[in-house]
This record gives C-alpha cells, structure tokens and sequence, in this order.
C-alpha cells in the first residue's frame, strides 16, 4: 500500500496531537475545525495535558497488574500495583510508619537547612571575593567531581549510626550544587546593575543583598532543585549504609526479607516526596519572581 | 575655555586625565589626556564627541567609579574620590531592578539613604509626576516602553535633589521620534528642576537643542577639549527650532570639530 496525501481528516496515517501536521483543517475556519485537530488543541490544553498523563500512568500500572497475574515470574519477585497497595497500607498504619518517616525527614529537614544556609553564604563569599573563589577552588574542584557518596562510610565512623552521619552525608551531596549556582549567579550579575547602586550611594551589603542576590533568583534555585535529589539520594544511601530506622532503612530490612512489595512502598514514598519538595521550590520561585511576565 | 576657582562651581574639571591598564600591555591605555572645564549654576553642558573619544571615561570619573591618573574633580566643591551625594545620574540604559515597582526603582537612593517609607514615596510619587508616570507607578519596569523606561531613570536621578546631573547619553537607545519627544520632555523638566549638569551624547543636534555650552572632545585616544560653543537661544527652546538656519549652522560648525581626525588637533590643550 502506498501512502498517497489523505484527503480527509478521517483516516491519516501518522499518529500526532500536533495541531500544525494537520495542514488540511488548518485551511478551514476554527470552529469548522476537523474532530482530530480539535483534539489536538484540547490534548494541548492544561486539562488536557493531566487526562492524557493520568491516563498513561494507570495504562503502565495495570499492565504491571496483568503482568503479575500472569504468574510469569513469582508474585513476591514482580510485585505488582495491588500488591503494594496492600503492603501500604499495612505498613502505613504500622507505628513503623511514623518512625521511618520522622527520622528521614528530620534528616532531609536539617541537611537540606544547614546546605540552604551554608551554600548560599559560600556561594556568595565565592562569587564576589576573588581571593575565597581561590581558597575554595580546590576542595570545591575536588569534592564536586568525585561521588562524596563514597565518604559516606567514612561520617559513620566520625558520626556514628545516628541521626548525625546522615545529615552530614546529606549536607555533602546538597551544598555543592548551591555553592556552585550561587557563585555562578552572583558572577553573572549585571555589573551596571552593581555600579548604579553605588552611584547611589549602596555599600556592600546593599549591592549583594539588594542587588545581586535577587538577580540570581533563577541560577540559585536551578540549584535548590539538584540539591533536592542529591539531598534524597545521600539520605536513602547512609540509611542503607547503617541506620536502625528511616526510608533507606525500610528499603534495605524489605529486600534481606524477600518483601518486594514493602520495597516498593520504600520508593514511592521517596518518590513522593521529591515530587512533594520540587512543588515547594515551584511555589517558592513563583512567589520571588511575581515580577516577571 | 573659562577656568575659574572651585568656589561656588556645581561641577569643576581640572587637567582631568584617565588611563587605563590593559592586559597583556606594559604602557597604560590614556582614554583622557588633559581636559578642564566648569559647569556653572543652572548651567546645561554637553559634551560632544566622536565615539571612542573618552565620554564614557569622563562619566565614570566624575560619578566617582572609575579611579582618575592626574588632575583633579571637583562636584559642589568636594573632591570626588567616590559617588557624591550631591550627583544624580541618568544612565545611558534605564538600568531599573526589574523586580522592583517603578516607584520602588524611583526611591532607590531614598531607600539605601534608608529615608522613612511614607516620605520616600511621596516623593518618589513628585518625581513621577513631574515625568509624567504617575500612573504606572505599581508598574514592572518591563511593562514600560523604551521611553518611559528612560523617564524613570530621570526620576530616579532626580529624587534625592541633587545639585548636579549627569546625563550619559540618555536617549541613544530611543528611536528617533521618542528621542525628540524626550528631548522636549527634558528641556520642560529642565526648567522646573532648576539644576546645573553635564550631558553627554554623540548626537550633535540634541545637544545644540538642550545645551548652554557644547564641548567638543578630539577623537581618542588621548582625547583633550577641541572647542567650546555657546548656544545663544532663548529657553523655553521649542522643537521647532532644529528646523531654524541658525540652529543647523551651528550643528555644522561642531560637525566640522567633531570629524577632526586626532593628528589634526594637535596637543593645544
């Protein structure tokens, strides 16, 4: 069969939301659109845009249901959707639950903290001072290109078990990323932007409080983002290292008991939350640039 | 060139040299050779000049931002070593924090002055009214046309009252037709404001039109002052007058000044 220009809307070839393939309803008139390009603006559309993902992640779910009830591979190897929800919920109502929750988050709260904190003073001290860009330079060149994951074993030495060897794994993964965008916005700054501050009259703290640091909104929240998921993944890594509760720890006790299903619980609750923390800094970043078209 | 004493003068200009360092150079770039003048009470001057012939260097050095080899500058009198309160500059790019409301960016100098809000504003709000903005005071900057832009750099020179203006080539960016609008716009607020300044520009016609005395520079490097002209019209100037035969005879005459080559200048300064 030959593929000759399809006359009507009715039956193309090629498989497109695209609005602008569809050259034959383009000629017409909008509300004369064809019933596909219609679709094809609706499939843009906000809206549009949540059914269709929504509708795509529950195919992928339920053909992971139907994989496990084909029984190709054993149910506690596989797993399958209805699996964890079970496991879930059991676990959920656990007192495990909390536990687990509480001493991650804790970890997340405080290494993200101290690397919010310490990142953007660095970044600062870096991106303005010439001489703190050269002291820094080497340990940031080191640390920054090597896995600092590989240390982690090292901080339970220094540290312990505890709450204290995560967060200072967590701090090492997090605070790069902010260091380096900080320097990197602030560096970037107009610097007539700089001089007109001073002509009138703004000392240092002005021009970098005033100045600079709001200019590098954007560089410093690409950032916050990076140190979100290196923040996660320094967590689940030390608690798989060495911890006696947490999300890592819940993963690491499922897989030693063959509960496939109690370690997908694990995942998706890191999952969620990345998605959970990324919504905050999305929020965060709308409100500091309200300004912008 | 009229050189008096400092005393009384807004803005005094002394065997003015810059230079810069190059990288990779031993011998210093000399942007500036050796210029004097004066700005006098209520007094407009332009200076004029070919590009590369040193304006940008001669506004960095009176604003105070850019370190000068020899002489001396004097704006009300101080020694300018850095940025004088007494100055206020209007920048050849608006240069407003875009996240800051137009009226924000008015006050700016109020603000680092740390006056109390409710006075910043209100006067910020008498700066907006004199250029004619008021109504896009809770405005973004990036909401506002070339133009208007460059009328809230005015107001924000103008909002700490100082003595002196300088004025950096402020409606190079404008298309043609705003730039004359804003040419008359300054001529009124001139007026009103009742300041001594210096302005700068390439445009030769836009400083006959605004100007008391033009100053014209050699082309650099080593620029010096060439000539000085008086404009002889009557203010209020209106538009109308770029359009007189006398106007354009002494547009040419600077014309002429201006396309001098450096070798042809000579070292008379």
């Amino acid at each position: 069969m030959s593929y000759i220009p399809f006359p009507s809307g009715a039956d193309v070839p090629a498989l497109s939301f695209d609005i602008e393939d569809d050259f034959y309803s383009m000629e017409e008139e909008n509300h004369t659109l064809s019933r596909r390009a219609r679709f094809g603006t609706w499939a843009q559309s906000r809206v549009g845009r949540r059914v269709i993902g929504t509708a795509s992640v529950l195919l992928v779910l339920a053909a992971w249901q139907i994989f496990a009830s084909l029984n190709i591979v054993q149910a506690s190897v596989s797993s399958s959707p209805w699996g964890v929800i079970t496991a879930g919920r059991a676990y959920y109502t656990s007192s495990h639950a909390l536990s687990d929750l509480s001493a991650s988050g804790l970890e997340i709260l405080y290494g993200f903290l101290v690397s919010l904190v310490v990142g953007i003073v660095l970044g600062v001290a870096i991106g303005t001072n010439k001489l703190m860009e050269a002291a820094f330079d080497p340990f940031i060149n080191l640390l920054y290109s090597m896995p600092r994951i590989a240390l982690a074993p090292l901080f339970v030495i220094w540290f312990g078990i505890g709450m204290e060897s995560k967060i200072a794994v967590i701090f090492l993964n997090a605070v790069f990323p902010i260091i380096l965008n900080t320097a990197a916005g602030l560096r970037s700054v107009d610097q007539e932007l700089v001089g007109m501050s001073r002509l009138f009259g703004a000392n240092r703290w002005f021009v970098v409080t005033k100045i600079m640091l709001p200019s590098s909104v954007p560089s410093i929240v690409a950032g916050i983002r990076l140190a979100i998921g290196n923040a996660l993944l320094g967590m689940v890594v030390a608690e798989l290292i060495a911890s006696t509760r947490g999300v890592g720890f819940l993963i690491e006790s499922a897989s030693n008991n063959f509960q496939t299903d109690l370690l997908f619980v694990g995942i998706f609750t890191i999952a969620i939350a990345a998605l959970i923390l990324m919504s905050a800094v999305r929020l965060i970043e709308r409100r500091l640039d309200r300004w912008r078209p | 060139m009229t050189v008096s004493t400092v005393e009384d003068l807004p803005v005094a200009v002394r065997r003015l040299g810059i230079k810069y360092h190059i990288k990779g150079q031993i011998e210093p770039f000399v942007a500036v050779k050796s210029v004097s003048f004066d700005v006098r009470k209520g007094e407009l001057v332009a200076v004029v000049g070919p590009s590369g012939c040193g304006k940008s260097s001669l506004v960095g050095a009176i604003s105070g931002l850019v370190p000068y080899a020899a002489g001396s500058i004097y704006v009300t009198r101080e020694r300018v070593k850095s940025p004088s309160p007494h100055l206020g500059v209007v920048f050849q790019r608006a240069l407003l924090l875009p996240w800051k409301s137009v009226l924000e960016n008015v006050a700016i100098s109020l603000t680092i002055a740390r006056v109390p809000k409710r006075e910043r504003e209100e006067r910020a709000m008498a700066m907006l009214k004199m250029v004619g903005l008021v109504d896009f005071a809770s405005r973004y900057p990036h909401e506002l046309s070339g133009g208007m832009q460059q009328r809230v750099n005015l107001a924000r020179a103008l909002v700490r009252d100082p003595d002196v203006l300088l004025l950096d080539e402020p409606f190079a960016s404008l298309d043609a037709q705003t730039r004359e609008e804003m040419q008359e716009e300054l001529m009124k607020i001139w007026m009103l404001a009742g300041k001594s300044g210096l302005f700068i520009t390439h445009q030769i016609d836009e400083a006959v039109y605004l100007a008391d005395r033009v100053l014209v520079m050699s082309a650099g490097p080593a620029s010096i002052l060439i000539d000085e002209v008086k404009i002889p019209f009557e203010r209020p100037r209106k538009l109308h007058l770029k359009r007189e035969p006398e106007f354009q005879e002494l547009v040419d005459r600077i014309w002429e000044k201006v396309r001098l080559k450096r070798d042809e200048v000579g070292d008379e300064a």
